[in-house]
């Protein structure tokens, strides 16, 4: 199996945390709508409470695959999430329209929107599940009676709208941001891999200097002291001259290095060993 | 008690230390005293101060004071002769770098050819000019 680049990896850890504190927000805040709605005539528990239960279970499906999270995965949680929202929230903004007294229209859903510009896993994700606050808003708008609709304060349902230009802005210069992150993570951990590349190679040749400085300073011995050995000794030094060229190839690396405070007194035979 | 004429070389490699001073010896007829590190350095004390050259390589191996440490030394103690640092190391290595900025040092490269160890052991300052405080 191939391993999953360190970039790849933290986008995927990030897109899973989004869609886990998502799920959170639906477990811990739908359940509250029964305080905030208590005193409504008639208004049913099982909406918030299913919402809330799911949003659980999908955060528990999130953490067994902690290790491995998908695009896919995370994108089916947050939308599965999102929707069992939308239908408790269609269900008890009847109960709510229908109470005596002023009920400011789709809180959750303007909410909502704001939640899904932070949280989305994806551009595409953001703006269905935004297009689903704001169509479920209208679409619940539309099949209220007139006299219940007339009931509503100015400017609604048009406010979500708003609420709606302002999440899309947020969602795509959040995507915006997270991409170029993404980018420049990549970018840091391709320098860093050629910095190691490049410290492999000049250890290498560091390590084979004094080597070949003692097998260079040996010839001149042997020809000063057995001149009947030249021909030997020259191809010894042709052999030797062939090794410096590659010497002088791994010279190029010097300047890729930022060179830090380990490097004052390196051990190279311990890197070549490695 | 050291000449003007002997070498001092200082290298943390045994072989590279052997044949260096056996080609001391077999080329150019003078003494090369061979030592590991800044500790055989200081134990050598007197017989150092007294060579007319002395080439120093910079690393002495991990967490072992360097050779730079003992050109501070070698001066700190009245050496005037002519000091030579020795590297396999990158130009651009904080060590070879600090080696340069001393001013007094040349720096080379390893592997030293044989005309440039001659220029190195000849071209040095006289003792007479120079004589150890």
């Amino acid at each position: 199996m191939m391993p999953v680049p360190a970039h790849e990896l933290q986008q995927s850890q990030y897109r899973w945390r989004g869609a886990l504190v998502a799920c959170a927000l639906n477990a811990i805040g739908m359940p509250l709508d029964i305080l905030v709605g208590r005193d409504v005539p008639g208004m049913p528990k099982w909406p918030s409470l299913m919402s809330g239960v799911v949003g659980l279970l999908l955060a528990g499906a999130l953490l067994v695959r902690r290790r491995h999270p998908t695009y896919r995965l995370c994108a089916t949680v947050f939308l599965l999430n999102n929707a069992v929202i939308l239908v408790a929230l269609w269900i008890t903004s009847g109960y709510y329209a229908a109470a005596q007294g002023k009920w400011i229209p789709f809180q959750a859903n303007k909410l909502g929107v704001l939640a899904v510009a932070v949280l989305a896993p994806g551009l595409a994700t953001g703006l269905v599940t935004i297009a689903g606050f704001v169509g479920m808003a209208f679409l619940r708008y539309l099949v209220l009676s007139t006299e219940l609709r007339q009931r509503l304060p100015i400017g609604e349902p048009w406010a979500i709208v708003i609420y709606a230009i302002f999440a899309v802005a947020m969602l795509g210069y959040r995507v915006h941001s997270v991409a170029l992150a993404r980018r420049m993570f990549r970018m840091r951990t391709e320098s860093i891999a050629t910095q190691r590349m490049a410290r492999t190679f000049l250890a290498l040749r560091d390590f084979t200097n004094t080597p070949l400085q003692t097998i260079e300073l040996a010839v001149k011995i042997v020809r000063a002291r057995c001149p009947s050995l030249t021909p030997l000794v020259d191809r010894i030094d042709r052999s030797i001259d062939r090794l410096y060229r590659l010497n002088h190839a791994f010279s190029a690396y010097e300047s890729r290095i930022e060179w830090t405070e380990e490097d004052t007194s390196p051990d190279t035979s311990a890197l070549v060993d490695r | 008690m050291g000449h003007l004429s002997d070498v001092l070389f200082l290298d943390d490699d045994d072989d590279l230390r052997a044949t260096f001073a056996d080609l001391v010896k077999t080329i150019y007829a003078r003494e090369c005293h061979g030592i590991g590190s800044y500790r055989e350095l200081l134990a050598l004390g007197e017989q150092a101060l007294h060579c007319g050259v002395a080439i120093l390589d910079i690393n002495l191996g991990p967490e072992a004071p360097s050779g730079i440490d003992s050109y501070g030394w070698l001066r700190k103690h009245g050496f005037h002769g002519r000091i030579v640092f020795l590297t396999g190391h990158a130009a651009t290595h904080p060590l070879v770098v600090e080696a340069k900025r001393l001013g007094d040092a040349e720096v080379v490269g390893k592997p030293v050819s044989l005309d440039r160890l001659t220029s190195m052991l000849e071209d040095q300052p006289s003792y007479e000019e120079h004589p150890p405080q």
